[in-house]
């Protein structure tokens, strides 16, 4: 007798969210995010540091914003996948690209990149002018990025242009001046560390942050490290290029691309996770294309 | 609302109150433990096996955390379950979660908590219709008798009353069989801690025993010191004259943070220790043994009494005023930067823990967290728990506290945290099943 057992989509969803958590628990800190914590403590001077001050309400370090930023990227990719496919299969297909190594060694990264490219591939599936917006006024990145999703929404471009005021101007009240775009020269073809540098221990523990891995995130991470090509934002940019030209018909894939290529063109890449939106994309119509 | 959901929100309100886990002096010295495989000191080193592997996944005390809340969450629905409608059940169990006197200790990394956790889920596995299942269950009462010694006598009852192991047999094979079973689930966790200790402790012979001599001694009647001098010979007495004398005198406080609370226990601790010098060999341990053995037994009387005034103290009955029961420290609270370096984990409360912390530290010294009201209660629906799973949970509630009334070293509220879940899950299944009958 063949035993099946049904699992639900939303189980399947949750799994992938689970599994992406265990490894990014409690949240991987790039030195500059642990300013940002600082300041979310502080007064906050900027979009991405308020919304950490407003997590902060629930739970406290970087676990919130780790849980948010996989519930927005699991809960967008879905939203992308099951336009196109079944259910259950969107499902599977989600959990795979949150798992999938460029995605995964990105997302889990707590940091204003991360959490804009999760909101942008929510603002995309859940065709949310809401979190475009919030997108473009937690990385400047973002504004750039959000023109297409709002194309993709089938919107007028007059409505980005109110986004990427709205972004700036909320910015701009908090800091009172203008934001700052950290575009610092870069080439693109330098692999990005899976593991971003971080603050000494002794500071981490006064900020209530936890600085042991666990076993099975070690574990994880040397995986990873396996194929260093894989986080080559220059590979993947090669990638979307190709599937641009490939897919050109396709005015969904050719506006998610230009998002993810847009964002990442307007930073040089930098850090590990300003390539999130440029993997998370790519792969997204990879696998859209399936259908 | 779905039954569900109501579990959902249940457990996702305890995580959010104690994310990512509190932890005491004790718990930091398991979690170090958990990390070298070097167990002891008086701690269940299955405890730090458990945490081992909780901390391979996810490091820290989170994983405890998750394990503990759903392991009690699933239990307490399943146990009320047999009493109440499934959303019945999942709203009693929100409510039991939330309940301060549960929520301060299930918040908690400690063995006793973990041990609260296993009972509840295993007692409630032992009634499946599927042997597998209840074999489960007992593999998980096995596990919470090892986290603490007094779970033998709260399994006793569960076990020997629920366990089936085929339901066609009759009561002369059923029961029997379930007494095996408890003897197994009871021995084999003694003897697996015993086999994992690297650092042998002796509590009982370097402070129950010693605790028992002087309180008995207190109470026994007037005796020569030459007659106490024989019953104590070869004990590592600190005292050199009126023995008994120093047994009954009180040494002005403060008293040593590691005597815990109350007033009663921590000035006899004192006394203990002005009479007795911690033993440091075996010899003097040997001695001290036979001399529980002399002496104790042959004052029973005094022994009681002295027990009594522990116990009473225990569960804080007639106190007017009690101790905060509440324990919200992330690290040892005694050394929370040394203990946080030591560890590799800190953690800060958020803005919702804190409102939570206000409000429980407002309520932590109310009569919610006096033990004796909850034993009165157990006491009082004993004869009207005529289902088998009542009377067996009630039954383990007052054993708890029959162990404690013997075995309980200081005043403190976690120890009777059993007595409180059991009583509140008997209170009310009794009351559904009454409402269900009319």
């Amino acid at each position: 007798m063949k035993l099946r057992v049904e699992v639900s989509p939303r189980a399947i969803l949750a799994a992938g969210w689970l599994a992406a958590f265990i490894y990014g628990y409690p949240g991987r800190l790039p030195l500059a995010s642990v300013d940002l914590l600082q300041h979310a403590r502080a007064p906050h001077p900027t979009v991405f540091s308020f919304v950490w001050h407003l997590l902060e309400y629930v739970l406290a370090g970087p676990t919130g914003m780790l849980a948010a930023q996989l519930g927005l990227a699991v809960a967008g990719a879905y939203a992308l996948l099951e336009a196109v496919l079944l259910e259950r299969r969107a499902a599977w297909l989600t959990a795979a690209l949150i798992v999938s190594p460029p995605v995964l060694a990105t997302i889990t990264i707590v940091s204003p990149a991360s959490l804009a490219g999760a909101l942008l591939m929510f603002g995309a599936g859940r065709e949310s002018r809401v979190a475009l917006g919030l997108a473009a006024a937690v990385h400047p990145a973002a504004i750039v990025a959000a023109l297409p999703l709002v194309l993709l929404q089938r919107r007028s471009w007059l409505t980005w242009l109110v986004i990427a005021a709205l972004a700036i101007g909320a910015n701009a009240a908090l800091t009172r001046h203008a934001p700052h775009f950290d575009v610092h020269a870069r080439v693109l073809g330098v692999p990005s560390t899976i593991d971003p540098p971080t603050a000494p221990d002794a500071t981490l523990l006064k900020l209530g942050v936890p600085t042991e891995r666990s076993h099975l995130q070690d574990a994880v991470t040397a995986v990873l490290d396996l194929v260093p090509a894989l986080y080559t934002p220059a590979l993947w940019l090669a990638i979307a290029l190709a599937l641009l030209a490939l897919r050109r018909r396709d005015r969904t894939a050719v506006l998610m691309l230009a998002a993810g290529i847009g964002f990442a063109a307007a930073l040089c890449i930098t850090t590990p996770d300003h390539a999130l939106p440029l993997y998370a994309f790519a792969l997204l119509v990879l696998l859209r294309g399936r259908a | 609302m779905k039954p569900r959901t109501l579990l959902v929100i249940a457990w996702l309100g305890v995580i959010l109150y104690a994310y990512p886990g509190y932890m005491s002096a004790d718990s930091v010295l398991q979690l170090v433990q958990a990390r070298t495989g070097v167990f002891g000191l008086g701690h269940p080193p299955l405890m730090g096996v458990v945490w081992a592997l909780c901390d391979a996944i996810v490091t820290g005390p989170f994983g405890m955390l998750v394990l503990q809340v759903s392991c009690f969450v699933a239990g307490a629905y399943l146990l009320l379950r047999h009493s109440m409608s499934e959303r019945a059940a999942a709203a009693v169990t929100l409510a039991l979660c939330w309940f301060p006197p549960v929520l301060a200790d299930l918040a908690v990394i400690w063995k006793d908590t973990q041990m609260t956790a296993y009972l509840v889920l295993g007692i409630a596995l032992l009634t499946s219709p599927r042997r597998g299942v209840r074999l489960g269950g007992l593999a998980l009462l096995s596990l919470a008798t090892a986290m603490r010694y007094n779970a033998l006598a709260i399994t006793f009852a569960p076990v020997v009353l629920l366990f089936v192991w085929n339901p066609v047999h009759r009561w002369f094979v059923r029961y029997p069989l379930a007494v095996v079973a408890w003897i197994v689930i009871t021995v084999t966790p003694a003897v697996v801690n015993d086999a994992l200790v690297s650092e042998r402790a002796y509590l009982w012979h370097d402070s129950i025993a010693l605790f028992d001599l002087t309180g008995t001694l207190r109470y026994a009647p007037d005796l020569p010191d030459t007659a106490v001098r024989d019953a104590l010979a070869g004990t590592p007495l600190h005292a050199t004259s009126d023995l008994q004398a120093a047994a009954r005198t009180t040494p002005p406080g403060p008293y040593a943070a590691s005597y815990g609370t109350g007033t009663y226990v921590p000035a006899l601790w004192a006394t203990t220790f002005q009479l007795f010098d911690p033993p440091t060999t075996m010899q003097q341990r040997d001695a001290i043994a036979a001399a529980w053995r002399r002496f104790v037994p042959a004052h029973l009387s005094a022994y009681l009494t002295y027990r009594w005034h522990v116990f009473r103290e225990v569960i804080h009955l007639g106190d007017h005023h009690i101790p905060s029961a509440v324990y919200a420290s992330f690290t040892d609270s005694l050394d929370r930067a040394g203990s946080a370096a030591r560890i590799g984990h800190n953690a800060v409360s958020s803005h919702l823990q804190r409102w939570l912390h206000r409000a429980m530290a407002w309520i932590a010294s109310s009569w919610l967290f006096r033990p004796w009201l909850y034993l009165a209660l157990s006491l009082i629906l004993l004869p009207l728990g005529r289902d088998r799973i009542v009377f067996a949970l009630a039954l383990s509630g007052i054993a708890n506290e029959a162990a404690l009334f013997v075995l309980a070293p200081t005043v403190d509220y976690r120890y009777s945290i059993w007595l409180v879940v059991a009583t509140l899950i008997v209170t009310a299944s009794l009351v559904a099943g009454r409402s269900a009958r009319r």
